[in-house]
């Protein structure tokens, strides 16, 4: 079936008269070269006897296709093909699609729908596409039921984004597109309500689910200790039980029963007295339908000191309290140690204290802005209006001068621009947090609060399908039909006709001239 | 100019067949008739004079009158003596280069290489100087003046290697007036198609006593349309322009009234103001033309 997708440039063939028209007088290309013109000049000229109209330039009629090939082209032709249009299948893939029901997954479940919707079709052009990697794309072989399952990602225990609408250029305009979801992510049920899509396959009934969304720790301040912070979230609607195990360098250390209301998040903080292991493992017993979001472990980095190579020219304040930091050593001269220097420039990695030439105290106190304790004007003496050098960001300052900066260009270099010995500083409480501040600044790492976290988002546990518009939709466009835009081929058409025109206008130019 | 064609106009000009229509018209002109008021002498050629020029080997069929016994006896051959003829002159051969002279067949061309080839020659072995120059919008000194069978020969070499304009110019005489010398004489070789009133042209080439003669190519064609159906535009090949004709008989015949009439008005000032003119059909040979020409008997009219 033919169509047109902008039929108002059909007026354009009104066109056709006109060229017609246009051409209401003979070709005049009938030159002939005489060698006085004067002889003719008595002869009967056309202004007083007037022409004889003959037949039309014969070119209106090569014109006037030129015309309607343009005029056509323009109004963009379709032409609709039936036959089976070739299918691509969008599958989502996120976590939820890994529950289980009926001692199968849901994926294994949808992919069995799929298999027999699309051996009832007898659709033999079929693509499957995942969600989670558009980039994938598999041929579907209605003897290879389970073999493409291969393909689809097993979802880390870890967090997962979730199944994020495929890139509208994915979605070719003259196949058919169909979704596999369970319909438990809104995001992607909204841009399915949405989108060019022939048909949706949804499957999955279980609606509730225990997730474990977050596993912490952190040095504990009571003691040389671990503290361990353990998140989960009942998204079910009925109260469960479950039991928490924790364990150590898969050494069980906790088991606790808990009892969760529905759609409710519980907190567990407990402390573990070693201070150091590698692998805390949290899992949920017995494991539900997802069993994935059952279980988080987090990975304690190693938690050996940090070494410094402390320039011998840095003040003894400095010096004892980075010998006594219980994250650090000082290794002078060791090749991968924290350089910390002091001096009058700054240049290189690591840690530098610019020693003033002309120390005052500051006039105003610098702006407070944590992590960096307060400090009074009168702690910090500074040469006045130190500058920063390119690329610097300043950490902390005044309105008119930094204090501390940030080298942002590698390698990273955290400068402090007042005398790090000043009298006054050095009794103060706050010069350990200060320098501890500046090693969290160089480093990029709390040595004295290390945190280490392991998370899900909450909604990727998410189970419960929530209502979509399944089956075929009659809304989405092309149905079974394959579109052929004709408006290229008139286009070419329109080009080879106006290049004939040209050939032949300049083959009949008269040669007398 | 493009390169020479083949089977060139003026290989039909055999020297011998020149040489003998030379002696033909010798004793029919004596090199008076070619001369008109205000000629120059200051040739070397022998003849009639007084002033001595030079001695010649005596061969047969000279006057044995002329006889010098004094530089015979020296020679031990018989010698000539002549004298400097007081009658020679410096010629300009104008040759209309127009894109007209192409039209309507090549044949006017042709001729028009042919009479010049053949006056320049008549004219050398009357021991006159020969200049050739070539006209149509503008005019160009294409040989400068020379005498002698040398001369003869870069003449018909610098006609081999001329061709008319292929489109534009335009036939007018009077462009030449600025490269011609006074009182030099004057032959105007052309089709003269440049407009309908010649008359200021010939008036200025004629100026300050110029002897001239006008050889005026004519084709039958000038005034024939092709076959065709429907209108016919025309286009002057040298101005350009344009002209819508409805075609036919009618039309060819109040042309060739128009060229009638315009030659009609030529002949009757030509004859008006001593001015030569030859009727050159383009149809005929170039020597019957030539004797034509140099009789000066044929009536001014066709």
């Amino acid at each position: 079936m033919l169509s047109l997708a902008a039929p108002f440039w059909l007026l354009g063939l009104l066109g056709v008269p006109l060229v017609r028209w246009l051409h209401r007088f003979a070709r005049q290309d009938q030159v002939h070269a005489v060698a006085a013109l004067f002889l003719w000049r008595p002869a009967a000229s056309p202004e007083r006897q007037g022409r004889r109209r003959g037949p039309p330039d014969p070119r209106w009629r090569l014109r006037a296709l030129l015309l309607a090939a343009l005029a056509l082209a323009l109004a963009r032709p379709v032409l609709q093909q039936a036959g089976p249009a070739g299918i691509e299948v969008w599958i989502d893939d996120s976590p939820s699609l890994q529950t289980l029901e009926g001692n199968r997954t849901r994926l294994q479940h949808a992919l069995d729908l799929l298999d027999r919707e699309l051996a009832a079709r007898g659709a033999s052009d079929v693509w499957l596409r995942s969600l989670g990697n558009p980039a994938l794309r598999v041929a579907w072989r209605r003897d290879g039921l389970h073999d493409w399952q291969a393909h689809w990602r097993t979802p880390d225990l870890h967090a997962e984004p979730g199944a994020q609408p495929p890139p509208a250029v994915l979605m070719a305009a003259d196949r058919e597109h169909w979704l596999v979801t369970d319909g438990a992510d809104a995001g992607l049920n909204a841009w399915a309500g949405q989108a060019p899509l022939r048909r949706i396959l949804q499957t999955g009934t279980l609606r509730d689910n225990v997730a474990l969304t977050r596993l912490a720790l952190r040095p504990s301040l009571r003691d040389d200790g671990t503290q361990v912070l353990v998140s989960l979230h009942n998204l079910g609607a009925h109260q469960v039980r479950r039991e928490l195990v924790l364990y150590m360098d898969e050494r069980e250390i906790h088991r606790t029963t808990l009892d969760l209301p529905p759609h409710a998040a519980h907190e567990l903080s407990l402390p573990v007295p070693e201070p150091r292991f590698g692998v805390l493992r949290a899992r949920l017993e017995p494991v539900d339908a997802l069993a994935w979001d059952d279980q988080l472990s987090v990975t304690q980095a190693a938690l050996d000191p940090v070494r410094v190579d402390l320039d011998a020219a840095c003040p003894h304040a400095l010096r004892i309290l980075l010998r006594n930091h219980p994250r650090l050593r000082l290794d002078t001269g060791a090749m991968d140690a924290l350089p910390v220097r002091c001096g009058q420039t700054s240049g290189g990695p690591g840690l530098h204290f610019l020693q003033p030439v002309q120390a005052r105290s500051l006039d105003q106190a610098p702006r407070y802005e944590p992590p960096w304790p307060w400090l009074e004007p009168d702690w910090l003496h500074t040469d006045p209006s130190p500058a920063t050098g390119v690329g610097e960001e300043i950490l902390l300052g005044t309105r008119e001068q930094p204090l501390i900066s940030l080298h942002t260009a590698a390698p990273r270099r955290v400068t402090v621009h007042f005398d790090i010995a000043q009298e006054t500083l050095v009794r103060q409480p706050e010069y350990p947090v200060l320098v501890d501040a500046l090693l969290t600044a160089v480093l990029q790492r709390a040595l004295l609060d290390e945190t280490f976290v392991a998370s899900r988002p909450v909604m990727e546990s998410h189970i419960a399908p929530l209502p979509l518009v399944t089956g075929d939709r009659a809304a989405a466009p092309a149905s079974r039909d394959r579109m052929l835009f004709l408006d290229p081929y008139l286009l070419l058409l329109a080009l080879l006709l106006l290049t004939l025109d040209l050939l032949r206008a300049r083959r009949d130019e008269p040669r007398a001239v | 100019m493009p390169a020479q064609p083949l089977n060139h106009p003026l290989d039909e000009l055999q020297e011998a067949q020149l040489a003998r229509l030379a002696r033909l018209a010798d004793p029919l002109l004596a090199g008076r008739h070619l001369l008109g008021a205000g000629h120059r002498p200051h040739r070397l050629r022998p003849g009639q004079g007084h002033e001595f020029l030079d001695h010649q080997e005596y061969v047969p069929g000279d006057d044995p009158r002329k006889l010098d016994w004094r530089a015979s006896a020296r020679s031990r051959r018989p010698q000539l003596r002549r004298y400097r003829d007081e009658q020679m002159a410096d010629w300009d051969l104008c040759l209309d280069c127009s894109a007209s002279m192409t039209l309507p067949d090549p044949g006017k061309w042709r001729l028009a290489l042919q009479l010049t080839a053949a006056l320049g020659y008549l004219l050398l072995h009357l021991g006159h100087r020969v200049s050739l120059l070539g006209f149509h919008r503008d005019c160009q000194l294409l040989l400068p003046p020379g005498r002698g069978r040398p001369h003869y020969a870069r003449l018909a070499q610098r006609l081999r290697g001329l061709a008319p304009l292929p489109s534009g110019g335009a036939s007018d005489p009077q462009a030449c007036t600025p490269r011609l010398a006074d009182r030099n004489p004057v032959l105007l070789i052309s089709d003269l198609l440049s407009g309908e009133d010649l008359r200021p042209a010939l008036r200025r080439l004629t100026a300050s006593g110029r002897s001239l003669q006008l050889l005026h190519l004519i084709a039958d064609g000038d005034c024939r349309l092709p076959a065709h159906e429907g209108p016919l535009e025309l286009q002057d090949i040298e101005t350009g322009e344009r002209r819508l004709l409805s075609g036919g008989n009618a039309v060819e015949a109040l042309a060739e009234q128009a060229f009638r009439q315009w030659r009609e008005r030529l002949l009757h000032y030509c004859a008006g103001h001593d001015i030569r003119y030859t009727a050159c059909p383009t149809a005929g040979a170039w020597k019957d033309v030539l004797m034509q020409h140099l009789k000066g008997l044929q009536p001014r009219h066709a």
